[in-house]
């Protein structure tokens, strides 16, 4: 497999309708077939299936023929180019890497800034960001008063530079020299207000979190975000994109308001009329979250900004989008909802165990004749759209981790504010069992119950199939307790050392502002 | 030693495993209903056979195979059944062979082991039926076809066209194998095919058309059926079942219903499987189409025109299960194939077991012993019926006893006539009043899968006093009155 295979998509019009007519069928036939047992059961499952049938269908229309533009190549299309390399606190060295190989880019119009965080966020090397920029060469605007995050960062350097179009790079994502080229020449159209490129992590396969995000990365920018270009339906993914000025300066430049400032800006850009295009290339190469901490804490901060926009801007009621755009925003949206659903779906066979209480009665095999072709289909559909890039620890996490989104759920309902949190670039060695204390309690949960429920109400077929479908949490949630419980001495050592308790800040408390 | 001496090794060895458990352990069960009638049918003339299969629903091959098969090695019924071993014997190295050139050897591998341990061939291994013959014409002509995909040789469509022919006058159900190869042909039309595969699909199918004619003109002179058996119309459970079936044999519904409770197991290894970085090949596809096109037709024909839904007739569906199965297997990693295949070997042994052992597994016919313990307890004056009226055929396989055997309702088989299995209070107790001796005692065994016998046991209850009762299997039972 090469790295760019996420990027070779392709949709079959057969497959996508037949996922979509057995999505139809199965929701229908969970809908409608059965006699109801337990209404409030029934209505758990029924939340689980509509948020299914939402993103099953939003994903369907999003792969439905992938287009494949060329761009018509004008050589004297050369606006003037200013970089922003965001920094806040990050390895000087890392940092290093990405200023040079900026700076490496053939592009006359062009001047690199690195947009220097670290002061106002406490960090230590601050100083010696400054220092790179002279040493490298590089325009360094180093902020004194804080506000807005990596949005006020920018916003910050909007008022001291003039380019037209405005390249913003995260201090890890080191740039192809190629990079320049390929994000500026769409804005010959006029009507473009930004254009995205893909996230790539160059560090996927140091350990289960970073292959898993990777592959979670894959899904989006492969088949999603090429399929969204047909409609102009992108999502601004806040670093390897480019910006025009003019369009920034009309939507207020980079939103201050929500932690997700890069998705709800493109949304703005898009309301206004402008149209996004997705160059379908690897143009820098960047780092992924290589513990559960830092994972933990990025997931947390999409999800939250996602779900804050979902509240607070509904995405289908914004006026200015194209239809398409408005399904594209909102599923992006709704997807963080996945972690209530698994939360509540996953409670149903512990709701049988220990009370006998089913969603709903049935002596026939009909819901594995609706659902075992329905998610053959979808699936298959899935790996052949992304051309087979998704994995089971992109499944295992995106189910697994539900407590991370249930989190963000939880806070945006009661309001809870929570700031900008920069992903770490560096390792952080530990085990995090309370990160993922509710998937643990699930796994006891579920041993309890079977033995509880074999033992009051004996062996039967109903036992059978719902340890089963335990089984299957059981199963994706063992691998996210793996990876944030990495050193199997835990158990014996989980009394007698230190545990990193700081990382749990992300639960309970909010970070400094900076 | 070599890779191809240890892979011929391992099809030797399969070949003695399957051999073994016929003769050291299947070959020793009772005659089943369907054999004594096959047995019967085909050890008369050849020109009897034929009329009485165009009046019945099944094709003559088979039949006038066992018809010669018997003429040099007898009736007896070991050697009756060592024919569907012989067609087994010969699946298992095409099927092996014809794999290992598809898919490579771990497939293929898997694949054939689950063939050999399979409950479902060892029970119809030792039959004599035509179900291993449809399982060995079936595997060829699959593989002949997926062979024609890749290189469209002339002799291969010759042994196309001819396996096709065959299998038409194996069993009704190879025609849904030929359904199958068609769906695939236009579906994959454009990835796999080309103008002369075509022009030469419709000559195969011409040519397999005309060579069936006969056997049509046969039918429609025969002027349709005299023994449409008595199916149910099948339910989703039943659907699932033949999977059941394949897989872990025939068991008791108890544990059926355990099997079949595990279905949500098969979500959690369709995603394991597919999510591995690996297109699937378009034989893969192939296979889907093999193993699903027959299950839902026979469901939906079933449901919607008349029941026709039986797991054995769903033999051609096995192989693209196994092979289905066995290439899942291999998209996962090799430590988790190897524990899963170990799982899957283990559990079909220990079923192959329950099902020989069990007295209670719902194939099993126990006439021998019902009927060896009527010749010794049966006396001059007692008389002994059995009905459905269809078991004459395998009691009288064995039957020595001294009072007539005779039928509920009253049936001559040789009359040619259509039986009228349903049961009316006049014409059994005229049956009875004829035939039963004043003080002596009725013997009478039932079958409950055949028509009205519940009828006839309330009935019978009701007129005699009841002295004993005797169940030999799943649905066999001896009823035993006094006069």
């Amino acid at each position: 497999m090469s790295k760019t295979d996420f990027l070779k998509v392709e949709s079959s019009t057969t497959l996508i309708l037949s996922s979509v007519t057995l999505l139809l069928l199965y929701f229908f036939v969970i809908a409608f077939w059965f006699e109801v047992s337990n209404k409030w059961l029934f209505g758990i499952l029924m939340i689980g299936q509509l948020y299914f049938l939402q993103q099953g269908i939003a994903y369907m229309h999003s792969i439905w023929r992938i287009p494949n533009k060329t761009l018509a190549v004008d050589s004297s299309f050369q606006p003037s180019v200013d970089v922003f390399i965001t920094v806040c606190g990050e390895p000087v060295e890392l940092i290093r890497k990405t200023v040079l190989a900026a700076q490496a880019m053939p592009y006359e119009r062009k001047k690199i800034f690195i947009l220097n965080d670290g002061k106002v966020a406490g960090s230590a090397n601050w100083q010696a960001v400054e220092q790179l920029a002279v040493a490298t060469g590089a325009l360094c605007i180093t902020r004194s008063i804080s506000g807005g995050a990596k949005a006020g960062n920018i916003n910050n350097a909007l008022n001291q530079t003039t380019a037209e179009i405005i390249i913003v790079l995260d201090a890890d994502h080191i740039p192809k020299p190629y990079l320049l080229k390929e994000l500026v020449r769409p804005f010959q159209d006029s009507a473009i207000g930004f254009v995205q490129s893909p996230q790539y992590y160059y560090n996927q396969k140091q350990n289960i979190i970073t292959a898993a995000a990777w592959a979670q990365q894959q899904l989006f920018f492969g088949v999603i975000n090429r399929g969204r270009s047909r409609f102009s339906g992108n999502t601004m993914c806040g670093t390897n994109m480019a910006i025009r000025r003019d369009v920034l300066d009309q939507v207020g430049g980079v939103d201050e308001t929500n932690i997700a400032e890069d998705f709800l800006t493109g949304l703005r850009i898009h309301s206004l009329g402008y149209t996004s295009y997705y160059v379908p290339k690897i143009l820098a190469e960047g780092l992924s979250p290589e513990d559960y901490s830092s994972y933990y804490r990025q997931q947390l901060r999409w999800a939250k900004g996602n779900l804050e926009v979902l509240l607070k801007f509904n995405p289908l009621l914004q006026p200015g989008l194209s239809f398409p755009q408005r399904i594209s925003y909102f599923s992006s949206c709704t997807y963080y909802l996945i972690g209530l659903v698994v939360f509540l779906n996953a409670l149903l066979p512990l709701a049988f165990f220990f009370t006998g209480s089913v969603p709903f009665t049935t002596n026939s095999m009909v819901l594995a004749a609706a659902f075992l072709p329905f998610i053959f289909f979808t699936f298959y559909n899935l790996q052949q759209s992304s051309n087979y890039t998704y994995t089971y620890q992109a499944i295992a996490f995106s189910l697994g981790t539900f407590s991370i989104t249930l989190q963000a759920l939880v806070e945006t309902l009661i309001g809870k504010k929570r700031s900008f949190a920069v992903t770490s670039k560096v390792q952080l060695h530990g085990n995090y069992p309370l990160l993922v204390i509710m998937q643990i309690c699930y796994v006891c949960a579920v041993l309890l119950g079977v033995l509880y429920n074999a033992y009051t109400y004996g062996l039967s077929p109903a036992l059978i199939t719902n340890t089963v479908w335990a089984g299957f949490y059981v199963m994706c949630f063992s691998t996210v307790i793996h990876a944030a419980i990495p050193r199997l001495s835990f158990i014996l050592t989980f009394f007698t050392k230190p545990l990193h308790f700081s990382s749990y800040a992300v639960l309970f408390k909010r970070t400094n502002q900076i | 030693m070599t890779s191809l001496r240890l892979q011929i090794l391992f099809v030797m060895s399969c070949q003695v495993c399957v051999s073994l458990i016929f003769i050291f352990g299947y070959s020793s069960l009772s005659i089943r209903l369907d054999e004594a009638q096959s047995i019967w049918q085909t050890s008369g003339s050849l020109g009897t056979l034929i009329e009485s299969l165009s009046k019945n629903v099944h094709v003559p091959l088979y039949h006038i195979l066992v018809h010669y098969w018997q003429i040099f090695l007898g009736n007896e019924l070991f050697y009756t059944r060592l024919l569907s071993l012989l067609f087994m014997l010969i699946t298992i190295p095409i099927f092996f062979f014809g794999l290992k050139d598809i898919y490579g050897r771990h497939v293929a591998f898997l694949a054939t082991g689950l063939l050999t341990l399979s409950p479902f061939i060892h029970w119809f291994v030792s039959e004599t039926r035509m179900y291993t013959m449809v399982l060995f014409l079936t595997v060829l002509s699959q593989l002949t076809f997926l062979k024609l995909m890749r290189s469209p040789r002339s002799e291969l469509w010759l042994l196309y066209v001819v396996v096709a022919i065959l299998g038409m006058y194996t069993h009704y159900f190879f025609n849904l194998v030929l359904l199958s190869q068609i769906i695939f042909f236009f579906a994959f039309y454009r990835t796999c095919f080309t103008v002369v595969h075509l022009q030469r699909f419709i000559l195969a199918g011409v040519l397999a058309f005309i060579g069936f004619l006969p056997w049509v003109y046969a039918v429609l002179q025969g002027a349709g059926t005299d023994a449409d058996p008595s199916l149910t119309t099948p339910s989703s459970v039943d659907f699932f079942n033949v999977f059941s079936n394949f897989m872990f044999g025939f068991q008791v519904n108890l544990i059926n219903s355990y099997i079949l409770s595990l279905w949500p197991l098969l979500f959690i290894l369709l995603v394991l499987g597919l999510c591995h970085k690996q297109r699937l090949k378009p034989e893969t596809f192939f296979f889907l189409l093999s193993l699903f096109v027959p299950l839902l037709v026979a469901f939906m024909v079933s449901n919607f025109l008349q029941p026709v839904f039986l797991s054995r007739y769903l033999t051609v569906c096995l192989p693209a299960l196994f092979i289905i199965v066995s290439v899942s297997l291999c998209h996962y990693s090799f430590n988790l194939r190897s524990k899963l295949f170990a799982v899957v070997c283990a559990t079909c042994i220990i079923s192959s077991m329950t099902q020989f052992l069990s007295p209670y597994t719902p194939v099993k016919e126990e006439f021998r012993a019902a009927t060896l313990y009527v010749q010794d307890n049966a006396q001059t004056k007692d008389a002994f019926f059995v009905s459905a009226p269809f078991l004459i055929y395998p009691v009288l396989y064995y039957y020595k006893g001294v009072p007539i055997l005779r039928t509920l309702p009253d049936w001559n088989r040789y009359s040619g006539e259509a039986l009228d299995s349903s049961m009316t209070q006049e014409a059994l107790d005229q049956s009875l009043d004829t035939y039963v001796n004043q003080g002596g005692k009725v013997y009478v065994l039932i079958s409950y899968d055949q028509g009205d016998e519940i009828v006839l046991r309330e009935h019978l209850f009701a007129k005699y006093k009841h002295v004993q009762s005797i169940q030999w299997s799943h649905d066999l039972e001896l009823l035993i009155f006094e006069s």
